[in-house]
C-alpha cells in the first residue's frame, strides 16, 4: 500500500508519479478517446482519481498500468455520458497489452522509450517517413499533403498506414509493443 | 471488435500524435493543473466559490514584506473575512460577446458561505435555466434544471469552466488565481478604502489581469471585488503563454469571461438546513474504480 493522501508527503511522491506517467496515460487516452477534445479533461479526472484512491494503489505492482486502469473507467464513464461510442473491452485489453511492453521494465524514462519511435522512423523508407512527418509533425490536410507529393488523397491515406503498419513492426521487433 | 492489426495501428497512431503534437508546455500544463487541484482539496474542501476569501488570503502573502496603506487594508480585510458567519454573493459573470455583437448575455448567481463545509451556489444562465450546487459538511450535491436533485458521490470534478450558452463561468480558477497572484501583482489603494491589484507579468491565460477589491470602510469586510480579464480573441491583446493547436482548441465556452463581479448582499443568516440537499435528492451510484 502506498501513502495517504493526507500524509506528509504524499503530494511530492504523487508529484513524482504523474509527472513519471503522464506521457504514457496520454497516448493510451489518445488510442481511446475518440473525441480529442475530451482528452485533456479525461487525463485531469483519472489523476484525480488516482489521487483520491491512492491508499488502494499496491505499491508492488506497475502504477502505469493502474493509473491507465483509471483513465480507461474515466473514459468510458465520459462516453456513456456524452453517448458517445465507447471502446471496445477487447480492444482495452489489447492496448493495455502494447502499453505494458512500451514500458519495459519500468527502468527507462518514458522520453528515452520514446527514442524506439524515433530509430524505427529512421528506418522507414523516406518517402514513408516523409508522409508521416507531413501528417503528425506538420498537421497538414490530407488534401494538401496529397498536393505537395503529387498523389492522390487516397494514395496518401494508403502510405500513412503502410507507415504506421512498418513502424508497428519495428518496434515489435524492438520489443516495444505486444 | 477491431482485429489485433487495427489495435495495434491504433496504439501507433497514438504514439506518433503523442511524440509530434504533443509540447512539453502543453504537458507541463497538464502536470501543473492535477497538482494544483490535488493540493487545493487536500489543504481544505474550499470550492472555487470561496474564491473572494480566497483570493483575500493570497494577497495577504504578497504583503508581507512591506507594510503599506493598501497592506494594512487588504490585512484588515483579511481578518475580516475569517471571522465566522454567513454571507451571502452576488455573482454576475460578462462572457465575451461573439464577433459582430457588443455584448453577450451573462449568468448570475447568488454565492452563499458560512465556512468552507457550508456553500450553496444557484446559478441562473441566460437561458433562464436555474442549478444549484451545495455542500454541507462532507455532502456535495447538485440540483439539475430539470428539477432532478442528486447526491453527488463523491467531489465533484469542477470543469474550469461551466458551460453556458453564450459565454463562460469561472469554476475552477482559485489555484490558478492563487498561483497567479503568486506570480506577480502588485497592490495599490484607492480612495483609502479600495484596493486594486494588477498583474505586472505576463501569467498564464485565464488568470485575472486586474482584481479590485472594495471594503467596508467599518467592518473591513470585502463588499464587492471584480475581476478582469485580459481579452483574448485578438492576437495582440492576449497574455501568457501561445494558444493551442486549432485541433485541439477549447471551445469558446471554455475562455475566460470579460469579468467576474461578486457583491456582498445583506444577509440576517440562513436557516437550518439551508446549505443541505433537498429531501428528494436521490443518490447516484458509486464509481466503479
Amino acid at each position: 500500500m502506498t501513502a495517504s493522501p493526507r500524509e506528509p508527503g504524499a503530494h511530492e511522491v504523487f508529484e513524482v508519479l504523474v509527472r513519471d506517467h503522464a506521457a504514457h496515460l496520454m497516448v493510451f487516452l489518445r488510442a481511446i478517446v475518440h473525441d480529442k477534445a475530451a482528452i485533456d479533461d479525461i487525463f485531469q479526472e483519472t489523476m484525480m482519481v488516482a489521487w483520491r484512491r491512492l491508499p488502494d494503489f499496491d505499491r508492488t505492482r506497475s502504477f502505469g498500468a493502474w493509473v491507465r486502469g483509471i483513465g480507461a473507467r474515466v473514459a468510458m464513464d465520459q462516453a456513456r455520458k456524452r453517448r458517445a461510442t465507447a471502446t471496445d473491452p477487447s480492444v482495452l485489453e489489447e492496448l493495455e497489452r502494447h502499453s505494458k511492453a512500451f514500458d519495459g521494465d519500468h527502468s527507462v524514462a518514458f522520453p528515452t522509450r520514446m527514442r524506439s519511435l524515433d530509430d524505427c522512423m529512421d528506418k522507414l523508407p523516406h518517402d514513408h517517413a516523409e508522409v508521416l512527418r507531413l501528417t503528425y509533425a506538420g498537421e497538414l490536410s490530407l488534401r494538401l499533403i496529397a498536393t505537395h507529393l503529387a498523389i492522390t488523397e487516397e494514395a496518401v491515406k494508403k502510405r500513412v498506414q503502410r507507415a504506421r503498419a512498418l513502424l508497428g513492426d519495428c518496434l515489435q521487433r524492438k520489443g516495444a509493443l505486444a | 471488435m477491431r482485429s489485433p492489426d487495427e489495435t495495434r495501428d491504433r496504439f501507433v497512431d497514438a504514439l506518433l500524435e503523442q511524440r509530434f503534437r504533443d509540447t512539453p508546455l502543453e504537458m507541463e500544463r497538464r502536470v501543473t493543473r492535477v497538482i494544483r487541484a490535488v493540493s487545493t482539496r487536500t489543504g481544505s474542501h474550499w470550492g472555487w466559490w470561496a474564491l473572494p476569501l480566497a483570493a483575500l488570503v493570497t494577497i495577504s502573502l504578497l504583503v508581507v514584506p512591506q507594510e503599506s496603506s493598501a497592506d494594512a487594508l487588504v490585512k484588515t480585510a483579511m481578518r475580516a473575512a475569517a471571522k465566522p458567519g454567513d454571507r451571502r454573493y452576488r455573482v454576475v459573470f460578462t462572457p465575451v460577446p461573439l464577433a459582430g455583437h457588443d455584448a453577450a448575455p451573462g449568468s448570475e448567481a447568488t454565492l452563499d458561505v458560512r465556512d468552507a463545509s457550508h456553500v450553496r451556489c444557484e446559478v441562473r444562465r441566460p437561458n433562464g435555466d436555474l442549478s444549484v450546487r451545495g455542500r454541507a459538511g462532507d455532502v456535495s450535491w447538485e440540483v439539475h434544471p430539470n428539477g432532478d436533485a442528486v447526491i453527488l458521490d463523491r467531489e465533484p470534478h469542477w470543469p474550469r469552466w461551466i458551460e453556458t450558452p453564450d459565454g463562460s463561468l469561472l469554476v475552477d480558477s482559485m489555484a490558478g488565481v492563487l498561483e497567479g497572484l503568486r506570480d506577480g501583482y502588485v497592490l495599490t489603494t484607492v480612495d483609502g478604502k479600495a484596493v486594486r491589484a494588477t498583474r505586472t507579468v505576463p501569467g498564464r491565460r485565464g488568470d485575472p489581469s486586474v482584481i479590485d477589491l472594495c471594503l467596508d470602510g467599518t467592518s473591513g469586510e470585502v463588499t464587492r471585488l471584480e475581476m478582469q480579464f485580459a481579452k483574448l480573441r485578438d492576437p495582440g491583446e492576449e497574455i501568457g503563454p501561445p494558444p493551442r493547436r486549432p485541433s485541439d482548441h477549447r471551445g469558446p465556452d471554455e475562455r475566460p469571461p470579460l469579468s467576474i463581479v461578486f457583491t456582498k448582499i445583506d444577509c440576517d443568516g440562513f436557516p437550518a438546513g439551508w446549505f443541505d440537499p433537498p429531501a428528494d435528492a436521490r443518490q447516484v451510484a458509486p464509481p466503479r474504480d
